[in-house]
């Protein structure tokens, strides 16, 4: 099952309540979380719209957006240095990476660094398989749908299947916990804009400054974990045992559907 | 045999402006003839082409799918931004103007603001009562909603021109989010169809 790759990853943040004067701007966030600078830094141009910075983890991009009502946390694979006109799917290519940089969010989130009261908290990962043919893709999906659901798929157009099995923690205030897996077939569109490395030279190919456009056909599995709105602000321990437990769900159901994402098959807190 | 077709070779061309000059041995010929002044053309000599190496930046736009996106939900989005601009504005109108608002009231209505986008109401119209509140309002037919927002009390009032409907009142600390579709459907007098979402997802 090499052929499975990570595309992307996210932990969100849902706040409760209205922000103070002191609330956080992306560009602290990604400080707080990355101990770094990062790489872009857009502030946020009215109170309703975000914030957002972004900057290369190895070969990770890691982007914070602030909204109002939310702060999300998007890792994904740093485009590659690619000379050719032809657009390329950037995937995750180290899991083990993806891994630590999770853990690491959620280790910071334990020792309080989101300063906004929170009552829910969310992990995101979505892992495809591309494939040249939608034959393919839903052979590919077929094999990962467990039995008991498992459709006959041909050449059909567009499909998603989406189960939701959520339980109650009884360690973390009874909270219901959503464990959403979702089963798809993904048209995955890139668009590369090719420009110059010196900003001087504005002429060369024909295709430089032209949007070139690649679509990828994908097999997809993804996770979403979440708890539901909690009654009460929840703790930063609350919150980081929560992502917690929903890492070790996810690295547990992908490896029971059969994906063995090497690197992203346990989950260990930092030492 | 030689025909046309297997004696065509490919070769690497570059346009430049007229204030702009390549490095030395980069180029394999003088400028070519041609009519596109005021550029000139040059074929470029074998592994020059580091010379104008292009940098790729790929994005991804969005999983695509046949269904058709919700519009709605864009525009919305922008309406709100308005409503952004215009809280933004209020705040930082002068001590002494009278439309002015204070801090707290204007961090309060931004959230409420967002919240009441994340419930896809329609963008309200807003004016401030002074500096301690700001007013939003929605109209339908001969019945309108006002929420008046301070620092620690939301206060809807639903009212005709012949006399006040209903009147209720919250604190902004912990509102519970079912507050704002229940007030829509007390203007409205009809359900409204909240969707509970498992999923942590954004709208588009």
């Amino acid at each position: 099952m090499g052929e499975w790759k990570v595309l992307n990853a996210r932990i969100t943040f849902f706040t409760v309540g209205p922000v103070s004067s002191s609330d956080q701007s992306a560009l602290s966030v990604y400080r707080q979380f990355w101990e770094a600078d990062p790489d872009s830094f857009q502030k946020q141009p009215n109170p309703l719209a975000p914030s957002m910075a972004q900057g290369r983890r190895g070969g990770l991009l890691a982007a914070c957006t602030v909204n109002p009502t939310r702060t999300d946390l998007n890792l994904a694979a740093a485009d590659t240095d690619v000379q050719g006109p032809h657009p390329t799917l950037s995937l995750i290519e180290d899991a083990g990476q993806l891994r630590v940089e999770l853990t690491r969010i959620t280790d910071a989130v334990g020792r309080g660094v989101i300063s906004r009261a929170l009552n829910r908290v969310a992990l995101y990962v979505q892992f495809v398989a591309t494939k040249p043919t939608l034959l393919a893709v839903n052979k590919t999906l077929m094999s990962i749908i467990p039995d008991g659901y498992r459709p006959n798929l041909t050449d059909e157009e567009s499909f998603i299947f989406q189960i939701n099995r959520p339980q109650v923690l009884p360690d973390v205030e009874q909270l219901r916990m959503n464990y959403i897996t979702k089963w798809s077939a993904e048209s995955i569109r890139v668009v590369t804009m090719l420009l110059p490395r010196d900003p001087a030279v504005r002429m060369g190919p024909p295709n430089i400054g032209s949007p070139i456009f690649g679509e990828f056909l994908a097999a997809s599995l993804s996770f979403d974990i979440n708890n539901v709105p909690a009654p009460k602000p929840l703790t930063p321990p609350q919150q980081s045992s929560l992502l917690l437990n929903g890492m070790a769900w996810a690295a547990e159901t992908q490896r029971t559907c059969g994906l063995n994402i090497e690197g992203f098959d346990s989950v260990n807190r930092l030492e | 045999m030689s025909t046309a077709s297997n004696r065509v070779r490919l070769q690497t061309l570059v346009v430049l402006d007229s204030g702009l000059e390549l490095p030395e041995g980069a180029l394999l010929s003088p400028p070519i003839a041609s009519d596109a002044e005021p550029y000139r053309l040059f074929a470029l000599s074998a592994g020059s082409s580091s010379v104008i190496t292009t940098q790729p930046e790929s994005q991804i736009l969005r999983t695509t799918f046949s269904s058709v996106p919700i519009v709605s939900n864009s525009e919305l989005r922008e309406e709100y931004q308005e409503l952004g601009v215009a809280l933004g504005e209020l705040l930082a109108m002068d001590a002494g103007d009278e439309w002015r608002i204070e801090k707290p009231v204007y961090y309060v209505a931004c959230h409420v603001a967002a919240e009441l986008m994340e419930y896809q109401y329609p963008a309200p119209e807003v004016f401030t009562h002074g500096p301690k509140s700001v007013v939003f309002n929605w109209s339908n037919e001969s019945t309108n909603l006002y929420l008046t927002v301070s620092a620690d009390t939301l206060s809807a009032l639903i009212s005709t021109p012949q006399r006040i409907q209903r009147r209720i009142e919250f604190p902004t600390n912990g509102l519970p989010g079912l507050v704002f579709p229940a007030l829509r459907s007390a203007q409205l007098e009809r359900p409204i169809v909240s969707i509970t979402k498992a999923a942590s997802d954004v709208e588009d």
